[in-house]
């Protein structure tokens, strides 16, 4: 009969089944009271499953023989881009580079083998972009009821936006605390350097004093005006100057100081900008926001010695708590926002985290005081913004300063300003600046809106200079702190040539500190430097008209 | 042999058997826990009145029930899940079938989908079914199927037009309420039919390589209670003793095949209902008699002893005369109830030879037939029931 038959053995198997006893499948009714328990054991295990997924943590269990994974809740999943079920069943070998996986099945064996829990606080994982993250983990070992430990729990907090945010942390409190210490410095320095500076010129005025003594004497101010200078510029990044706010469209600011960026980036230097159309309401110093402007074009200029673009752009941003989340820096709110933007050699990491710091330079020796973008950043933190850079090398830098825009409804007295354009002139003016660079500077300012400049690199020179056009010149741009003399002892001899000439001074110190010095006639008209060139313009032409 | 000492089973549901059992219902659906029942039926019994007792007996424990009756006959895999989806939808906790062997394996369809949560299709098979389902109970109106009392649940699968089975001790239901009192609405035909489904599960679990002595005694009994009083019964279609014998009849055939299993009519008749869709109580009854005749070398004896049960006195008969006198008898008995019908009049032909076989050879109920039966053999037993 067998023969008859195509399966006789499953046949036979499925007979001894049917007679059997019916192992597989059970006899018991599944009454209510054990609907009702399995019911809510799988509620029970929904909620459970339900705080695992949600605990905002990695969380995972390996079995302890072979490490693989017998548990991986939802946080696990979105940080490491692999689903439940492409994770289970899987060892640390089949997910991550074999460096990695060393690493985190060494620390599993030692967890294990030592029966207590254990905290990694930094460990690296790749995840499946190959994005690497930093982790803090916990790995603890989970024992069975004969104290064998069976499994391994492991509880993943990403860290790596916190590892962010406390480096750009610690980034503002270097800056705040370098800003203290050189606010500090400058202040004491500035009574010393008055101190130094007073008694010099005193004895410059010492009848008895030979010519010999009187020129060494000419170098320890000269030295000592440097060192003001020096001091000026720590001030400003300190942020302890003095704000003259007034409510301005950043535009208007930005797109002035235009005219004089193009003389300082040079010819190579092409200069584009795309301005805002609404206007962009700030309560500012314009002056320093200017300031802000020319040192950040002078950097540009000299990060592209070949030439290249140079762009500005402004905007409006609302900046909200996911920005400053993101990037660890700001405060909600709306802001404006003015790029300035090189193609230069750019920078690298290193350059970019010291960047703003005062004396960091990468110029070379005597090129640059190392002053430029502190005093920026020390403006921009007193506005109220923020800063920040972005660079490559090779490719560029972009610096973006966010300003706090003003709520439209305005106070009475603070009436949207918008700063009339500098007139120029054709009247003769006597520029006299012992800094070269900053008397080139003016004098290109000047001649470029159509003044006739005479300079002078010296008190002495100045007097001299101004004897020889005393009709000619109509007003004489004196820095007050000047080598031989200074721009009060200028001032008296040129005025007795000509009493009637305008006298415009301009000192880097504040204001305090000028007038705490006696250095200045009364009713005398300073311009601070550094030179604010709109401010220049406009201070010259009233001087002029009046 | 060592069969006297092999172990076997024996399962069995505790059962109410009775005139006016049907009304139990509510009392014994409340001791089980049932809060909300499903009530699964059809509307052919729905239109006879009997569902309408038990949803009666509910209502006066105050049990709230759904009424399923989506069931045609050869219960489809989709009405099954048709059903789940009511069940889950009204949160029921318990089911009651009300009817024949469509409602009874339907409910039970249901009930081991709500549990295990998996397609009715994927229970196929011996064991298949590892979670129990929730508490059953069986009130049967034909006196037949013994699907109330049995391990077994039929299926119909029409997108491949097979009918499988479902073998396994979670589908024996919780309590069968075996009231002769709803056979009496059954016609002649329906009467006789059904009757001789249950002479056909008694004879294959009498001859079956799974029987044992507790099943050979329901067998034994229900063939003497069927055939002496099926004839009788369809004559006087309303006496109520008839048919309490005709439905004794049935559970024991039912007690005896859950246990015993059956044999090549049935697999024979699932390919035939599968393919067709043909009534299973008509199907069995056509093969019935060509089936015994091909499986009579296996096991004279035990045929002889079908025999006896039947009446007939085999007494000074060669082994060609007793089998002549059997085949003789059983078709005798088919014409006088009236199945008369040949399966070329129900719309078979030889060209389903082929597909019939082939799948009768794959059912369970095959691997207990007394004589293995090759592809040739089954073919040519259907062809002798065209």
């Amino acid at each position: 009969m067998k023969n008859h038959s195509d399966s006789p053995d499953q046949l036979a198997i499925l007979q001894k089944k049917l007679a059997g006893f019916g192992e597989y499948s059970l006899r018991k009714t599944y009454y209510p009271e054990l609907q009702q328990r399995l019911e809510e054991l799988s509620e029970s295990e929904a909620f459970l499953k339900n705080i695992v997924d949600n605990i905002p943590a990695m969380v995972f269990v390996k079995e302890a023989t072979e490490l693989r994974f017998v548990a991986f809740n939802k946080a696990g999943e979105e940080l490491l881009g692999y689903s439940c079920e492409e994770v289970l069943g899987k060892s640390n070998h089949d997910l991550f580079p074999k460096e990695q996986a060393d690493f985190f099945a060494q620390k599993d064996r030692e967890v294990l083998a030592h029966g207590e829990l254990l905290e990694i606080p930094e460990e690296v994982i790749r995840t499946r972009s190959g994005e690497e993250r930093i982790l803090r983990t916990k790995k603890i070992p989970l024992f069975d009821s004969e104290g064998n430990a069976r499994y391994l729990l492991g509880i993943a907090e990403d860290i790596t936006d916190r590892k962010h945010l406390e480096e750009q942390l610690l980034q503002s409190q270097k800056m705040e605390a370098i800003g203290q210490l050189a606010g500090g410095v400058a202040h004491d320095f500035n009574n010393i350097l008055m101190v130094i500076m007073g008694y010099g010129n005193m004895l410059k005025n010492d009848l008895g004093l030979g010519t010999l003594q009187k020129e060494k004497l000419e170098h320890i101010i000269e030295a000592a005006d440097k060192a003001a200078q020096l001091t000026r510029g720590l001030l400003a990044f300190s942020r302890k100057q003095e704000m003259k706010t007034r409510v301005v469209n950043l535009n208007d600011v930005v797109q002035q100081v235009e005219k004089f960026l193009v003389r300082i980036i040079g010819e190579d230097v092409h200069l584009t900008s795309h301005l805002d159309t609404p206007d962009l309401l700030v309560k500012i110093d314009s002056g320093q926001i200017e300031q802000v402007l020319v040192n950040l074009a002078t950097n540009a200029r000299d990060a592209m010695p070949k030439g290249g673009t140079l762009t500005i752009e402004t905007g409006l941003l609302d900046i909200d708590e996911l920005f400053v989340q993101v990037n660890g820096y700001g405060e909600p709110g709306r802001y404006a926002l003015v790029s300035v933007s090189d193609t230069g050699v750019g920078m690298d990491e290193k350059t970019k985290a010291r960047i703003f710091e005062p004396f960091f330079t990468t110029k070379e020796l005597g090129k640059g005081t190392g002053l430029g973008m502190a005093i920026v950043y020390g403006i921009v933190k007193q506005h109220h913004g923020f800063i920040n850079v972005y660079s490559e090398p090779q490719i560029g830098t972009t610096f973006r300063i966010y300003i706090p825009l003003m709520e439209m409804e305005l106070t009475s007295d603070e009436e949207v300003v918008t700063p009339a354009p500098p007139k120029g002139g054709t009247e003769t003016i006597l520029v006299a600046e012992d800094d070269s660079a900053v008397r080139a500077l003016v004098q290109e300012i000047l001649a470029g809106f159509g003044y006739v400049v005479i300079a002078a690199e010296d008190g002495q020179d100045a007097v001299e200079k101004f004897a020889a056009h005393s009709t000619a010149v109509k007003l004489v741009l004196m820095d007050i702190i000047m080598p031989k003399k200074n721009g009060k002892e200028a001032c008296c001899e040129i005025r007795q040539l000509n009493p009637d000439v305008k006298v415009l001074y301009s000192s880097g110190y504040t204001l305090d500190i000028i007038q705490s010095r006696d250095v200045l006639d009364e009713g005398a008209e300073l311009i601070m430097k550094p030179v604010q060139p709109l401010e220049l313009l406009r201070k010259i032409r009233e001087l002029l008209d009046r | 042999m060592s069969e006297t000492f092999e172990l076997r089973k024996f399962v069995a549901p505790e059962f109410v058997f009775g005139v006016g059992a049907r009304h139990l219902v509510g009392r014994y659906a409340k001791n089980l826990g049932g809060r909300k029942i499903l009530v699964v039926s059809d509307p052919g019994v729905v239109a006879a009145g009997w569902t309408r007792d038990v949803t009666d007996s509910l209502e006066a424990e105050g049990l709230p029930f759904a009424l399923f009756t989506g069931v045609t006959s050869n219960p489809k895999a989709d009405e099954i899940m048709a059903g789940v989806a009511v069940y889950q939808a009204e949160r029921c906790n318990a089911i009651v079938a009300v009817g024949g062997g469509s409602p009874i394996d339907c409910a039970k369809g249901i009930g081991i989908v709500t549990s295990n949560g998996r397609h009715i299709l994927e229970f196929e098979g011996v064991d298949m079914v590892k979670v129990p389902m929730p508490p059953l109970i069986c009130v049967p109106t034909t006196g037949g199927t013994s699907a109330d009392v049995s391990q077994f649940v039929i299926i119909s699968n029409p997108l491949e037009k097979v009918k499988f089975a479902i073998i396994s001790k979670s589908v024996v239901p919780d309590l069968a309420l075996i009231d002769p009192e709803t056979l009496t609405t059954m016609d002649s035909y329906l009467t006789a039919c059904t009757g001789l489904d249950a002479l056909t599960h008694a004879i294959e679990a009498y001859v079956s390589t799974a029987r044992s002595a507790m099943t050979d005694l329901h067998a034994i009994e229900a063939i003497r209670l069927v055939s002496s009083s099926l004839l009788p019964s369809i004559a006087n279609l309303a006496d109520l003793e008839l048919r309490t014998k005709v439905m004794q009849g049935s559970l024991q055939a039912g007690l005896a095949f859950s246990n015993a299993i059956l044999g090549a009519t049935h697999a024979m008749a699932h390919s035939l209902g599968g393919a067709l869709d043909i009534a299973h109580g008509e199907c069995n009854a056509i093969l019935l008699d060509h089936v015994v005749e091909f499986n009579m070398p296996a096991a004279p004896e035990r045929f002889e002893h079908i025999a006896e049960a039947m009446g007939l006195d085999l007494r000074g008969m060669n082994s060609g005369q007793k089998k002549s006198a059997l085949l003789n008898h059983i078709r005798v008995l088919k014409r006088a109830a009236g199945v008369s019908r040949t399966l070329n009049e129900l719309g078979v032909g030889r060209s389903d030879m082929n597909f019939l076989t082939s799948h009768a050879l794959k059912d369970p109920c095959m691997a207990t037939n007394p004589r293995r039966a090759s592809q040739r053999d089954i073919e040519v037993v259907y062809e002798e029931s065209l």
